[in-house]
């Protein structure tokens, strides 16, 4: 299956990567914050699956450092976390792309439940342990719900844009 | 069809590359100001983001200010007035007291004394990570701001800045578990040690003996003994004091003064010496000689800025 990309329409990739960082630091209620999606994590996953060769390790290395820059996080916790992730889909996409939207969503949800893990461990290491586990592995299943509307809605922009394939 | 795993030595290689550069990063990052740059350079590429995404519920709060009815904005006007004369009047008996002490500092002749300078800020509203007691703020270095600057609201000691761009920075809150502040027992002038526990209403206190002087209710105020923070501002109240038998320490808990989860507005604080000479001895003499005035001495500094934000 050739990308057949128009490559001056590429703009689209970070265009939906910000408006996720957005939806990432958008300020909630306190009781709310354990239950933010992991948006970024869903995008970058669904752009690695779409086109692996455009957006691959690079490109999610590129917006882990930048969400970990919005977050204040320590630089380089988010951009492993999403190499190590994006390696995983960009290896498996054609079987993703095969698959239906629920399997799609459960495979999602794994993913970003390693990438939270990931989280989770870094933090324990530099002390900053959490009193509950929730708060680590709620935003990992948020794709059970969100992943079918992400995904339909990326897609037809995508298409629209023609730099997903029709 | 072309075989599947064509393209993975190189995208191998890549994680590979990448991984070991963000290992890197997080390990060197404390470290390394040329990271520090890197991060505040990057902060500044992304503050149109932060800005926008802060921009609705500032947007509302100048709405609800335009607003709010007409007998509602005459109501909290003789809230402020009173408020203001009140000040005024502990302002009075604070002048008072601030020459007396400058009197007997000259006789000690320790003459440690700093002026500070305020400036008022506001948090941005957006969301950082859940895992880290941080808060963005709307002033950078364009305004002076520097690193490692103390941060306090109208009640108490919140952070410290710990990372500075051209027009915003953020603050490191002292209930970061990263954080620790040297405070003193008003009370007796204990000293200890607060670090921070990971959630806003809870600091705990370091290395109190099993049979140390705290009880609950004790308030704690910066000892300034770092050098970091302005001596005598409030940093919290004792609200668990354990002596678990066999233990060489006490477990105390503190919840911090400061509205760490509340404030939106918050001062930054600039320390300049008001007079060279500094023996360093004499600072903890006069610390634990002149015990009532610290509270008066927070207001002072407090009190010395331009008019409070919701004033204007």
């Amino acid at each position: 299956m050739p990308e057949s990309i128009r490559l001056n329409n590429v703009w689209v990739i970070p265009l939906t990567l910000i408006l996720a960082m957005m939806l990432a630091i958008i300020p909630l209620p306190v009781w709310l914050t354990p239950l933010r999606p992991d948006w970024v994590g869903m995008v970058v996953i669904f752009w690695s699956m779409m086109l692996p060769r455009t957006v691959s390790v690079g490109t999610a290395w590129v917006s882990g450092l930048l969400l970990d820059v919005l977050l204040g996080s320590p630089l380089g916790q988010n951009a492993l976390t999403f190499v190590i992730i994006v390696y995983i889909t960009s290896h498996m996409h054609r079987q993703l792309l095969s698959t239906t939207l629920l399997q799609q969503a459960l495979f999602v949800s794994l993913l970003l439940m390693i990438r939270h893990f990931l989280i989770f461990w870094i933090n324990g290491m530099s002390g900053h342990l959490p009193e509950s586990l929730w708060p680590h592995f709620l935003p990992a299943l948020f794709p059970l719900v969100l992943w079918p509307w992400l995904f339909i809605i990326l897609r037809d922009f995508g298409r629209k844009h023609r730099i997903i394939p029709k | 069809m072309k075989p599947i795993f064509q393209q993975s030595p190189t995208l191998t290689l890549r994680l590979i590359v990448f991984s070991v550069l963000s290992v890197m990063l997080m390990s060197m990052e404390t470290q390394n100001r040329a990271l520090l740059t890197l991060r505040s350079v990057m902060s500044e590429m992304l503050y149109p983001v932060q800005f926008v995404v802060s921009l609705p519920v500032a947007a509302f709060d100048s709405l609800h200010e335009a607003l709010a009815s007409r007998t509602h904005l005459i109501e909290e006007n003789r809230r402020l007035r009173d408020a203001q004369l009140i000040y005024q009047a502990r302002l009075q008996k604070l002048a008072l007291l601030e020459a007396e002490n400058d009197r007997l500092h000259k006789l000690l002749s320790s003459a440690q004394r700093l002026e500070q300078r305020v400036l008022v800020a506001e948090m941005l509203a957006v969301d950082l990570d859940p895992f880290r007691q941080n808060i963005l703020i709307n002033k950078g270095r364009s305004d002076d701001v520097y690193l490692g600057q103390p941060v306090i609201d109208a009640s108490g000691i919140m952070g410290q800045i710990t990372q500075v761009s051209s027009h915003s920075s953020t603050a490191l809150l002292i209930s970061d578990p990263s954080h620790s502040i040297p405070v003193r027992v008003v009370r007796n002038g204990l000293r200890t040690i607060a670090t921070g526990m990971g959630r806003p209403d809870r600091i705990k206190l370091n290395y109190i003996p099993g049979n140390g002087d705290i009880e609950v209710g004790d308030l704690l105020v910066s000892s300034g003994l770092g050098g970091r923070f302005p001596v005598d501002l409030p940093v919290g109240l004792v609200t668990e004091v354990h002596r678990p038998p066999g233990k060489a320490f006490a477990t105390v808990y503190a919840e911090p003064a400061a509205g760490l989860d509340r404030s939106h507005e918050i001062l930054l604080v600039w320390q300049e010496e008001r007079d060279s000479s500094k023996p360093a001895y004499n600072e903890t003499l006069s610390e634990t000689t002149d015990s009532h005035w610290p509270l008066l001495g927070a207001v002072a500094s407090l009190m010395t800025p331009s008019p409070l934000p919701t004033l204007r």
